[in-house]
This record gives structure tokens, sequence and C-alpha cells, in this order.
């Protein structure tokens, strides 16, 4: 018998029953007792029916299970009878098992889960380091590094580009896609087999037989709708005619480049670089490509270091650019994580904080309640009711409680992460991979029960060890009840120490958001739009019609009406990674260490008017300053100060590249040098980010420069008076009029690109100060339930404070001063905490220290403040209670 | 829930089973029918309550030893739940008359040694 069928069963046990005691009933008045007494009669001959029902029912085996059924029904009654308690206890749970998963849920798309590749835990990726800083890999280097490694059994190196690719042959509608190049070897490295057609063949990598592209999945399926017969044709890529040769999945994520936080993925590949010139020894110092190996079994990452550190060691003997040069070995899963790790880590470790407030709570609340279940026990412990089956019903209580709170924060974290995933996976690829794994649901349900088992099952433990007549006599004042307020005072005490931990750091981050966006970035940001422009080089092959296309360009948005000033530039504020090297005239130099290196850019005459950058000393560029002119420069007031501390730099003239006599090919100037003479100094602007500091900086012409420098890739930054948002749809019109086979790509004002630059911080501020708020509401209602409690214990001594002549104030302190206890305590253990988890803060931070005083102080009081008025209303209640009446009462 | 001795309640329930099955052998039988036979045939020394027969027979019926179907009783015009011996019963039954017929031969040469002897 199945247990659904019991109702069944028992109703046709009922009519067996039934129709048994009716012939017994009958066969009693046939011989001939009165109708009254048959039917007693036939009840005594047959027993007591209720008994026998228990016992039938036990006979089909399902009983245990009736029971638990009768319990959780009992349990759900209990519930419903108290609905202030089951909200708070299930929103608590759900509150912080909801906020668990979902920080969880993150972390691990993030930085637990193992990637996805056949050989995961074997990929790595190999940088050079200069100064310690990873730099990227030159193909010369990696070369090397493979013919000379013993640990690798493949290296690849590779590059992404953003490209405009077309499906047509005829190259229109052409959009702006991140385009890979890479080797073979980058594929079987990773594990990535072909859905259709073929990986590159080994000459493909030769320029001339370049022209084969292999598909990602996603632009198969968008552009050819997975068309399997789309082998064979032909896209444009920057007006060149690529075949395809095969269709790879979308296996290969897009924080694989991290290193350029070039974040979208890639949606083809071309074969990598196979222009001669990139493996040869000139570009040994190019680094910045990419470079994935696979390492043989059994090798682990510092072997692989130690050998590699070994062969850079004797490269530098041969090679004066791998001087000074480190290499580093990362596991390939670090790259995903990149630089959100500390954020994640910070985010977990309070949202692990958050859950231990809820658990202090949730168990403040459940002793709470069986204390007050005390007498109720004790009666149905007097009536009969065993030890077990007293523990049975506290089991099936809180195992309702935790479906319940598991449930509702299970929905919650779905709800999360679904958001997160749909929110931004345009800056965060990362959170594509987002979802609620079966790990993390597991985690929950385990966490959860256990939560519920643990708090309930403890005080219930305690609670039904009751000696009847003794809690019967005595009321609910007993000395246990007194010691288990003393550990309720100890969880309370936690939650304030917790949640001003919570608070500090919180409020720290939103300082840290309030420096980063509202310090001096040295340019104006509103009213500016900014875009990036590609030239593809087979119609702008010279640097005359570069020149030439920027000034059309120019001239038409001018013209724009609510346009004040138009600049097309190769850099913009408040980040430029692109750095040179140069020396100084009059300064010569012997070594190759010992070059300077500056952060460079090139602009037009129109850079600082249209970015709002102040000119300190000189002239600003002029539309005079042509290709045929001298050469001129501006430098900011950081490069004045390190390189002409006593000097007017005015007039002084520089050298742009390494200097030829030490190093022949210059990374960005190749075998170009030019020559700049310095006309002004423009004030310091951010050039290196938003949190470091402003770096020296030079600045020229790109017409003035030679091709390598004055490229295709340009940037647009257009000043307006009206609102910006408004301009970006007639930018295009005006571009497209131009040259409709230029993309704009990435258009956005300048405020919504510092706002995304601050994205990562800005959300943890956020998330932090929930956390915060939420601790701090679960303290709250800890504080108040504690001394709400106390004051209900005390009524009659209150009352004969009160009679014996206590002026209502000193009734007032008398209670409070409980609460002020507990937040005192609390805050200092609070305060201890912080300044151990100090460290861990400081590089999340900007522009304030992690044991800032005010933030420390404010924090602290504010906190005191608030558990002071949590205290108010228990003790304004106590303060009105009448003597006489709290006398006659108990 | 009123308890019972556990010891007394394994033996005679284990009792119990084997009278119903015993019963059972003559042919189809309701719960009351079943009672009044054992009742009857004993003399009224097995003083039961009907009601006992029923956890006693579901038993059965889980077991397998008993099937069950309500049909029309003959004398009165109502159906009754009337039980039926299975073969497994029928097997059944063979073995608990053994272990009883063991188990009263072993109280009995216990109980009176001397008439064994003589």
């Amino acid at each position: 018998m199945k247990w659904w069928q019991i109702k069944k069963r028992d109703a046709d046990l009922e009519r067996e029953m039934r129709s048994d005691l009716d012939l017994e009933e009958e066969e009693q008045r046939e011989r001939g007792v009165p109708p009254d007494e048959a039917r007693y009669a036939a009840r005594r001959a047959f027993g007591n029916t209720t008994l026998i029902r228990e016992q039938t029912h036990e006979a089909w085996g399902w009983a245990a299970f009736e029971r638990f059924l009768q319990d959780i029904r009992y349990a759900l009654r209990r519930m419903r009878k108290s609905p202030g308690f089951t909200t708070v206890a299930v929103l608590t749970l759900a509150l912080a098992i909801g906020a668990n998963s979902s920080v969880f849920s993150v972390l691990n798309a993030i930085v637990l889960r193992p990637l996805e590749f056949r050989n995961a835990n074997r990929l790595v990726e190999i940088t050079s380091l200069k100064g310690g800083k990873p730099v990227g890999t030159s193909p010369p280097d990696v070369k090397d590094f493979a013919a000379e490694s013993r640990s690798f059994e493949k290296m690849a190196v590779y590059d992404e580009w953003t490209k405009n690719v077309s499906a047509s042959t005829g190259g229109e509608h052409a959009e702006e896609l991140m385009v890979g190049l890479a080797p073979r070897e980058l594929f079987e490295a990773i594990g990535v087999q072909p859905l259709l057609g073929r990986l590159f063949t080994e000459d493909e990598g030769i320029a001339g037989r370049n022209h084969v592209t292999l598909i990602g999945e996603s632009f198969w399926r968008t552009r050819f709708q997975r068309d399997p017969k789309v082998l064979g044709r032909t896209l444009t890529v920057n007006d060149q005619p690529y075949t395809i040769v095969g269709v790879i999945p979308d296996a290969i994520p897009g924080w694989i480049n991290a290193g350029y936080n070039q974040l979208r993925p890639v949606a083809l590949w071309e074969p990598f670089l196979p222009a001669p010139e990139v493996w040869s020894e000139q570009s040994r110092g190019g680094r910045g490509y990419g470079t994935i190996g696979l390492l043989k079994p059994g090798v682990t990452i510092a072997q692989a270091q130690a050998d590699l550190a070994r062969i850079i060691k004797n490269l530098a003997a041969t090679y004066p650019v791998d001087r000074d040069m480190g290499v580093e070995v990362i596991p390939l899963e670090n790259m995903r994580s990149g630089d959100l790790k500390p954020m994640l880590l910070l985010l977990m470790g309070a949202v692990g904080l958050i859950l231990l407030i809820a658990w202090s709570n949730l168990g403040a609340l459940l002793l709470a309640r069986n204390i007050t279940r005390q007498r109720e026990f004790a009666v149905r412990k007097a009536l009969g009711a065993g030890r077990v089956a007293l523990l049975r019903q506290t089991l099936a209580e809180m195992l309702v409680l935790a479906a319940m709170g598991i449930g509702l924060g299970l929905a919650m974290a779905w709800g999360t992460t679904r958001a997160l995933r749909m929110s931004d996976p345009g800056h965060l690829p990362q959170l594509l991979a987002l979802t609620l794994d079966w790990r993390v649901v597991v985690f929950t349900l385990v966490a959860g029960t256990a939560t519920c088992l643990f708090l309930g099952l403890a005080p219930a433990l305690v609670s039904t060890r009751v000696e009847a007549a003794g809690v019967l006599k005595e009321g609910a004042r007993s000395s246990a009840a007194a010691s288990r307020q003393g550990f309720r005072k100890i969880l309370v005490t936690t939650q304030i120490a917790l949640s001003l931990m919570l608070l500090v750091g919180a409020s720290l981050l939103i300082q840290t958001l309030e420096q980063l966006e509202n310090q001096d970035l040295g340019f104006r940001s509103d009213h500016l739009v900014h875009g990036r422009l590609y030239l593809p080089p087979t119609q702008y092959p010279t640097p005359e019609s570069i020149d030439e296309f920027s000034d059309r360009l120019t001239e038409r948005l001018r013209a724009l009406p609510g346009v004040r000033a138009v600049s097309i530039t190769e850099i913009y504020p408040p980040s430029d990674r692109w750095r040179e090297m140069f020396s100084i005239e009059g300064r010569p130099i012997s070594r190759l260490e010992d070059i300077p290196s500056t952060v460079f850019g090139v602009v037009d005459a129109n850079y600082l008017r249209t970015t709002g950058i102040a000119l300190v000393r000189g002239r600003d560029f002029s539309e005079s300053d042509r290709e045929r002119t001298l050469p001129v420069a501006i430098v900011n007031q950081a490069f004045v100060k390190q390189f002409f501390p006593d000097e007017d730099p005015i007039g002084r003239r520089i050298e742009v590249g390494a200097p030829r006599r030490l190093l022949a090919d210059d990374e960005w100037m190749g075998s170009e040098r030019r020559t700049v003479n310095i006309v002004g100094v423009m004030r310091d602007n951010r050039d290196q980010g938003l949190a470091l500091p402003v770096a020296p900086q030079l600045i020229g012409l790109f017409r003035q420069m030679p091709p390598p420098v004055n490229s295709g890739f340009k940037d647009l930054l257009v000043r307006s008076d009206i609102a910006p948002e408004a301009l970006e749809t007639s930018i295009e019109t005006q571009l497209n009029a131009l040259d409709p086979r230029v993309p704009l790509s990435e258009a956005e004002t300048m405020t919504a690109y510092l706002g995304e630059l601050t994205t990562v911080q800005r959300s943890t501020s956020v998330i932090l100060a929930c956390f915060a708020g939420l601790g701090l509401s679960l303290a709250v209602i800890g504080i108040y339930g504690v001394i709400a409690y106390l004051v209900a214990q005390r009524t009659q001594e209150i009352g004969i404070r009160l009679a014996l002549g206590a002026p209502r104030s000193a009734v007032v302190w008398l209670v409070s001063s409980q609460g002020l206890r507990m937040a005192l305590a609390g805050v200092a253990v609070g305060l201890v905490g912080t300044i151990l988890a100090a460290r861990g803060l400081t590089g999340l931070l900007y522009g304030i220290s992690p044991l800032d005083l005010l933030t420390l102080g404010s924090a602290s009081v504010g906190l005191i403040a608030i558990a002071l008025m949590a205290c108010a209303l228990p003790a304004l209640r106590a303060a009105k209670i009448d003597p006489m009446h709290a006398l006659r009462t108990e | 829930m009123a308890k019972q001795e556990p010891q007394r309640a394994a033996v005679l329930q284990g009792t119990l089973d084997m009278l119903i099955l015993r019963t059972l052998l003559y042919g189809h039988a309701h719960g009351h029918e079943i009672g009044k036979h054992i009742q009857r045939t004993t003399n009224d020394f097995l003083q039961m309550q009907h009601g006992s027969l029923y956890p006693a027979l579901h038993r059965l019926e889980r077991q397998g030893w008993v099937t069950s179907r309500w049909e029309t009783a003959p004398d009165r015009n109502r159906q009754f739940k009337y039980y039926r011996l299975t073969e497994k019963g029928k097997k059944q039954l063979v073995i608990e008359e053994s272990r009883w017929k063991q188990m009263a031969e072993a109280v009995a040469r216990v109980m009176w040694p001397a008439v064994e002897e003589s």
C-alpha cells in the first residue's frame, strides 16, 4: 500500500468496523436486549475504536510517517498562530540565505568554478614583467621560450583587435567586432574542436595565405542562421576578403585577454599575425601579446616559472631589450577573476558577517520563544507527552521554518543572479556564466537546515527537560531563564560588533567612491562625448589621407548645432596606457636602463580646448602647426616637476623614441624618431586611471608624427553646449555621410564612461551598504527584544522602585543602561575586529585610510545612538508602569 | 495512547494470527464472524473484543496471507468485508501450527515432567 492511499484505507476500515458494530447490535437486539442497551453492549464487545484504528494504522506500516505529517500540521498551525515570530524568523533566514547564495554564486562563477576546458588545470597565461608589472609577451621571446623550455607541451601567442567586419564581400554594413589572431596551437591547447570545417594549418600563418577565418558559434548563428554551407563563403574584415574555413564553439571567453581590458568576447579568428616583422629580432621589445601555455602533465606552476626565468636570463645576455625583464606564469583561472577577486572576497566576508548576525538573531528569537513555551511544554508533559514527542514536534517546527526560509532564500538568490546576468554582461563577461549552481543549492539546503536544527533543538533540549511541577509553580522566573538571558546578551553584543564592522566597511567604500568621482580630474567631464574610429589602411594608406579625413570630419562636426569643440586624438583622459621612451636634448644617456619614459599621446590642435584641460604656461597647439612646420609638444606639470625641476621647459627639445644608439627598434616609433619642441605646459590631468597619481605626460600632434604613430586608430571627442546624448546620432550621421565604411563605435558620454570605471566600486558599496543596513536592523531588533523582555521580567521590581519613590528618569536610565552596556561592549569588540580586518581593506580604498578616525568614530557613535533608540521604547514603557497595577498582577 | 505489555502482546498476537488463519480454513468470513467463531469454539474461554481482530487482519493482509473483498452477506441484505485464506496463508498456517505444537510440548515437558516419565 502506498501512503497516499491512507485516507481511502481509513474510510474502508471505518466502514468495516461500522458494519461489525451494527451486526453485533442487531444480534444483541435479536437476543431481546433493549435497543439503547444493545448499542452499548455492542461497543463493549467491540472495544476501543480509536485504539483499534490506531493499531490498524500501525499494521499498515505508515504510522511513523503519519505522525510526522501530524507534527508538520501542528507546526503549521502553531506558526499561523504567531505570525510575527514566523515572519521575522523566515525573513531573517531567507535574507541571510538569499544574500549568501547570491554572493557565493558570483564568487563561484568568477573565482571558484573550474574552467570548462579539457586541460583547465594545466593551462597558464605567460607574461613578461617589467619592473614587476605584467606587460605581455613579444613573439620572438615566446618563440625562444617554446624552443628552450622543458615544462610546456604547447605554447601559443595570440592577440585581439577590434576590426570592421562585414558578412558580405562588398564590405557593406560593417560592424566593429572583436577579432582574435591565433595560431592553431591556441585552439589545441585549450581543447577547442571545430563544429564545422577545420582549424588553421601551419602555413596559414604566412603572409599571403592568411586570408582564412574561423567564425565563432554566435557569429555563425546571428549572421548565417547556422547555415551548414557557410564554409567557403567570404567575409570582409577591414576591407580584406577572408574565407571561412571553420566554425568553432564560443568556448574561449572574453576575459582570456583581460590584459588589454578588452573584455568583449571574440567573434571570429584569423591566423596569428602573418606579418614577418612581428617575428623579427627588432620586435623582441614589442611586448603586449597574450600567450597561453599548456603545461606538461605533472609540471607545477613553480617549476614552469623557474624554467622560463632561466630562459629569460639567458636571453638577456644576448638581447639588451630583455635585460631586467621578469616572467610570470599565471594559472589561467586567475585571469578570470582579475581585479574583481579582492572585492568579491570582501563581499563574501561581509555576507558571512550577515549570516552570523542572522544566526545569532534567530538563535535569540528561538531561545526567547522556547522560554515562553516552557509552560506549554510543562502542561503537555503533565498530560503525558513524552520528551521524544515534544522534541519531535520542535523538530517538525524547525523543519517547516527551514523549508520556508530556504525556499524564499533560494528564490531571492535565483532572482538576484538572473538580474545580475541580465544587467551588464558587456563589461563583466564572467557574469555570463553566472547561474545558481547546484553546489550553491546544496550548500544552502545544508546550511539552512543545519542552522535551524542546531538553533532550534539546542534550546528545545534544554526546555523539554522541564520539571513540570517546578515550572508550573514558579512561572517563568526561574534562574535558568536568567542565565539564558545572559546568552542572549552575548548574541546581541556580537551582532552590534559585526554591524559596526559592516558599517565601517560600507562607509569607507562609499567615501572611496566619492573620492574617485569627485576628485579634480584635471579636465571637464561634463558635456563631452567620446567615440572610437578605425580608418582601414586600404582606404587611408598614408598619414596625409588620415590627416585629411580628420580635418574634414572636424569641420563637419563643428558645424553641428550645439557643438562647441571637436578633437580627433589617439588618447583621452583619464587613462592612457601609452608609454614612450624619450631623450632630452643635451642630456646624453649611455645605458638602456636609464632611458626615461613618459605617458605619451598624439592629438590634434583642439585637444586641450575640447577636453577642458587648462594651459599653465606657454601656448596651446594651433591650426597653424601643420605637417611641415616645426614639431611641437605640450607637457604636463608632473613632467616639468620630474624632468625640469629648476628650468624653464619651454623651448626644450625632446626626441620621442628610444635613443637609436641604444635601441634601434622602438616599440611604437619603430625605426622612426621625431624631435619635438616643448611650447606649453598643461595642467595635470588623470592619465593613469582614477586611482593612480598623475604621471609625467607629453603630447604631440599626430599630423607631425611618423606613420606608425599616426595610425588609423583614432578617438573622437566632442564638447557640446547641449545635452551630449542628443549628439550621438547626428555625429554618426555626419560620419556616415563622409565615409560609410568607417563605423563609430563605443560612442558614449564621458560621464557614463567615468561611471563605468567605478562600476565595481559602486556596486560593491551599494551591496555593502545594504548589508550594513540589514545587519543594523537585525541588531536593533535584537537589542529591542532583549530590553523589552527584561522590562517584562522586571515589571514587579520596577513597580516596587516606583512605589518607594524612585523618579521615572531613574527607571528610564535603569533600563537603557542595560542596552548601553551591550552597545558599548559590541562597539569595543567591533572596533577590534575592524582593526584586525583593516589590512585586507587597504588595497580596495582610495583617498582614505582603513583606520580613518572620523569614520570609526562616527560609526561607533551612530551605532550607540541607534542602540539607545532601540532601548527607548521599552524604557519609556517601563517608566509608565503603574506601581499598584504591577504589584497586584503578579 | 494506551500501552500494552510488549511481551504479552507478542504472544497473543502470534496466537491470534494462527487462530484467524485456522478459522478461515473453513471458508471466507468477515471480522464479526471470525470473532464469534473463535469465541464460540473456545466456549467463551478466550474472552476477546472483536475490535482487536482488525489490526491482526490488516497485518495478515499486508503479509499476503489473506485477501479481502466487500461482499453481500447471504443472510443479511448488506455488504461485509470478507477475508479469504491465500495459498501463502495456508503454508503459513502449517508453519505456525507446528511452531505452536513444539512450544506446547516444550512447556508441557517443563510443567509435568512426571507424566512424561511414567
